[in-house]
């Protein structure tokens, strides 16, 4: 999928953002562990690019 | 609607920076880069080297270890906080065989501060260089643990995996001081006196990425002039099939 947002931010959610609620326990650990291997997988690949 | 943030720059945000006279990156000041090299180790010991396996080996005991330190700190945003981040950071990944550990020192609003490079060398194209990087530091009394915890972590951990096996071209970890504006800009700024726009491949910005429910994508933000690196990265995560993912094309810099 992909998106316009030209003239502003993509948009995000986290109300916590900048705040002190911005706290480990509000974090979703599983997505951010897929994340991560996101961009192993990026960078991974990109690297093997000519 | 996606709501977390895989923000890359082609480019080394390059077209997003503009000059900061607050940020002093001539002279002196630029050559204070302390280099560590450490050697590979390709002992009997070493990791057997399987690209297709890498995302496998991302452990989230590790990655909840440092999103864990890095919450408990009293603050991440003055000075001397920050200098006590990058002394652990720049320790956990000096930790690592493969990695090439380096400070990048600048100076802003008179203050020292340091950049964290971390590259993992090429076996054929050492000269040309894949990117990704995270700011460490955050708001005032904020813990910061999606902004930008989450971002240092997934950097940290894919120093950690990455670094057993290279690709044909260097990748090079950044973590910034001073969000990814102050502490990017110093960091362009170093590294267009070292690499040819030609010889970097992109940059992946990693920003706020720890925050959704479980059925989460993940954004991929792009300019329009970077969208050609944006479908590469798409398609290498697609592939991983690890994470869904949306892409935004428009006019935000990291």
């Amino acid at each position: 999928m992909v998106e316009d947002y030209t003239g502003g931010d993509p948009p995000t959610n986290n109300p916590f953002g900048g705040t002190n609620q911005d706290t480990l326990s509000t974090l979703n650990l599983k997505f951010h562990a897929a994340v991560t291997r996101a961009l192993v997988a990026a960078l991974a690949d990109l690297s093997r690019k000519d | 609607m996606s709501v977390k943030r895989l923000v890359w720059v082609a480019a080394l945000l390059v077209a997003c920076n503009t000059t900061d006279p607050e940020v002093d990156v001539g002279g002196a000041d630029v050559a204070d880069v302390l280099m560590v090299d450490l050697a590979l180790d390709q002992g009997a010991d070493a990791p057997v080297c399987d690209p297709a396996d890498l995302v496998n080996q991302v452990d989230p005991a590790r990655i909840a270890t440092d999103l864990t330190w890095l919450t408990e700190q009293p603050g991440r945003t003055t000075q001397k906080e920050q200098a006590a981040v990058a002394a652990h950071l720049k320790a956990e990944l000096e930790k690592v065989a493969g990695l090439t550990v380096s400070e990048q020192s600048y100076t802003h609003l008179g203050e020292p501060y340091v950049n964290l490079v971390a590259d993992i060398p090429g076996t054929t194209k050492k000269d040309h260089f894949v990117m990704a990087g995270a700011h460490y530091d955050t708001f005032a009394s904020s813990p910061g643990a999606d902004d930008n915890a989450s971002g240092t972590a997934a950097v940290v951990e894919a120093a950690r995996v990455l670094a057993a096996c290279p690709g044909k071209k260097s990748i090079r970890l950044v973590l910034f001081s001073n969000k990814h504006s102050v502490g990017s800009t110093a960091f362009v700024a170093q590294l267009k006196t070292e690499v040819p726009p030609a010889r970097m491949a992109g940059f992946l910005n990693v920003d706020m990425v720890g925050f959704g429910p479980a059925d989460e994508d993940l954004d991929l933000a792009t300019r329009l002039e970077h969208e050609a690196f944006a479908t590469d990265v798409k398609a290498a995560i697609d592939t991983s099939g690890v994470v869904p993912t949306t892409t935004f094309v428009g006019n935000h810099c990291g």
